[in-house]
């Protein structure tokens, strides 16, 4: 693997990915920080892996099943207590479809 | 009364259930130790009110039920701010959180208040259990009860430093790289991260959700058994909880106590620790290997060739499980939702950016990229491939060498507060080289504050076993316990300065 380093363009395009917002003023030091951390992290490229199987967990385990029997949920009090905006059940958000008139 | 923050659960039981002193008594020289030690910075929120009326209710239960009450009945117990607790506001060290008061418990803390644990706040931590020192928190940074103007460790450092103070008898952690053993360790008081599976994670904010885990803080060996049972086992809403049988840890540790090293194998891996030790370290690690043989203990040199390759590894995982989980704080459902906006993608973003802070957003980064398009395989693949090998040469040396793995827990003793964070991210990162390969194994690990420094700093060494071996390592640990009595709570009273 060659050697890969984040320019400016790449932190922002990773800032993106990551929904947040960055400030031109942020770059240069992102930029340092992140190719640090990359740098360090791209030894692992030394090391021959070649047909070993990787591991995502470290228990075999899948489909963990319950039965299907309905349980409570919260009530919308609860929910409407902890979020920022929420009004008729609903969580409000600013408006995604714009209309054509 | 201040004795009264020296005691072990065990201890405080005897004395709660003969009579000798109430909860509220109990629960009450607990707050006053707070508040007399709290430059520490330990907790971000202090339930007191609420910890009283609960102490008033445990007296009652004592009465009534004597012996057949809940182990932790009337007993303090304070909960890292990672682990939601039903109507205790719960931020994870982070400003995104703040004023978040969650609808549900956490399994391990329902099991801990189902024993009639009292609950008395919640403690400081790096934000979202990211970082090895708590500066890294938006509530300020914890100080080490051995000396204030050092790091506790992290992220679990509120929790220890509250042990160590004496401002709680037990506490819960996380541990995703090394977040409970290490600030235990820097703290010199007992922390065990138990193997993937045994304890639910269920109501801890994923951070690394394959190797996320949590677990106790004590100051004794009995306490981190006693807690560990109680928190451990099955359960439904962790689809990742192992369905085997709880251990009875307190009774098989009461087995150790004729016992000494005997027959037991420690491996020392040579090629892990050739990075370099502090000398103070590397001291008191050489006394623990003489020691131990002294206790019939026998020393095998072992090789774990791919654990040095953990640390990078882990800096690819867990940012690529992160950036993953940390999705969920849109600024929707709960949590930090920005002033302006004009838009659904600039609230998203807008939020996130004033919600985390400095290292959370670098993790988060980090981890958007490795699991980009065109970086997948080079990245991520590639860690999840070294950590097979690193299981392998785990696997290997239990099966051939050794019946436990030692090292030191850290290379060094407490740093200074800014030490680290003054410097590259990465300088932070080489603080957990021997706590990280453990998580990338799923292996239970604790550890045992053996000596001090020169400058009265504790040492701490970590003992790691095969999965699901947490009581050999308690058995051992409690070997460690009875020979080096190490002073554990020395700063349970008095001045911290």
């Amino acid at each position: 693997m060659k050697k890969l380093s984040l320019s400016d363009n790449d932190v922002k395009h990773v800032a993106k990915l990551s929904a947040i917002e960055i400030t031109e003023e942020e770059v240069p030091t992102l930029k340092e920080q992140l190719n640090s951390i990359l740098d360090y992290v791209q030894t692992l490229s030394e090391i021959p892996t070649r047909g070993v199987e990787p591991t995502f967990h470290i228990h075999p385990v899948s489909n963990v099943f319950r039965d299907d029997v309905h349980q409570a949920s919260y009530k919308s009090e609860e929910i409407a207590k902890i979020a920022p905006d929420f009004k008729d059940n609903f969580f409000r958000v600013p408006q995604i479809i714009k209309s054509n008139s | 009364m201040s004795e009264l923050t020296s005691l072990t659960t065990s201890e405080m039981r005897a004395k709660l259930l003969s009579g000798e002193i109430s909860s509220m008594e109990l629960v009450s020289a607990h707050f006053d130790r707070i508040e007399e030690t709290s430059d520490l910075n330990s907790f971000i929120t202090l339930v007191k009110d609420q910890a009283l009326k609960n102490a008033e209710s445990a007296d009652i239960i004592i009465k009534e039920k004597g012996s057949n009450s809940g182990l932790f009945t009337g007993i303090p117990v304070a909960i890292k701010d990672q682990l939601v607790t039903k109507g205790i506001e719960t931020t994870c060290g982070s400003k995104m959180l703040k004023g978040f008061i969650p609808p549900y418990d956490c399994t391990a803390v329902k099991k801990l208040k189902d024993a009639g644990a009292i609950i008395v706040g919640k403690t400081n931590q790096d934000e979202f259990a990211m970082g090895s020192s708590n500066e890294y928190s938006a509530f300020g940074p914890v100080k080490n009860p051995w000396d204030n103007s050092r790091v506790p460790g992290g992220s679990s450092g509120g929790s220890a430093a509250a042990v160590a103070s004496g401002q709680s008898p037990i506490a819960l952690g996380t541990d995703t790289g090394g977040s409970i053993r290490q600030p235990a360790g820097l703290c010199g008081i007992y922390g065990m991260k138990p193997t993937y599976g045994r304890v639910s994670r269920y109501g801890a904010v994923a951070f690394a959700s394959s190797l996320d885990q949590i677990g106790p803080f004590a100051r004794s060996v009995k306490d981190l058994a006693l807690t560990l049972q109680t928190i451990s086992g099955l359960d439904s809403n962790d689809a990742t909880s192992v369905k085997d049988k709880v251990p009875e840890f307190v009774k098989e540790l009461e087995s150790w106590e004729s016992k000494d090293l005997k027959g037991i194998r420690f491996g020392i891996p040579k090629d892990l620790m050739s990075g370099g030790l502090e000398d103070s370290v590397s001291n008191s690690f050489n006394e623990v290997i003489s020691r131990l043989v002294k206790l019939g203990a026998e020393i095998v040199e072992i090789s774990l060739p791919h654990a040095s390759s953990s640390l990078a590894a882990y800096y690819i995982t867990a940012p690529a499980e992160a950036a993953s989980n940390l999705a969920r704080f849109d600024g929707i459902r709960y949590g930090h939702r920005s002033s302006s906006y004009h838009s659904l993608q600039e609230l998203y973003e807008k939020s996130r950016a004033e919600g985390f802070g400095k290292e959370v957003k670098r993790r988060i980064m980090i981890g958007s990229f490795v699991l980009s398009s065109g970086y997948y395989d080079a990245y991520y693949k590639k860690a999840q491939q070294i950590r097979t090998l690193v299981i392998n040469d785990y696997k290997a040396a239990f099966m051939n060498s050794c019946d436990v793995v030692l090292t030191p827990v850290s290379p060094t003793v407490a740093f200074k507060l800014g030490e680290k964070t003054s410097a590259s991210p990465l300088t932070m990162y080489l603080a957990d080289i021997f706590t990280v390969p453990i998580n990338l194994a799923g292996l239970p690990g604790i550890s045992i504050p053996t000596s001090l420094s020169p400058e009265k700093l504790p040492i701490g060494m970590q003992c790691v076993g095969p999965l699901f071996s947490e009581s050999l390592l308690l058995g051992v640990a409690s070997v460690f316990e009875r020979e080096f009595k190490f002073p554990v709570t020395q700063r349970t009273t008095g001045r911290i300065n």
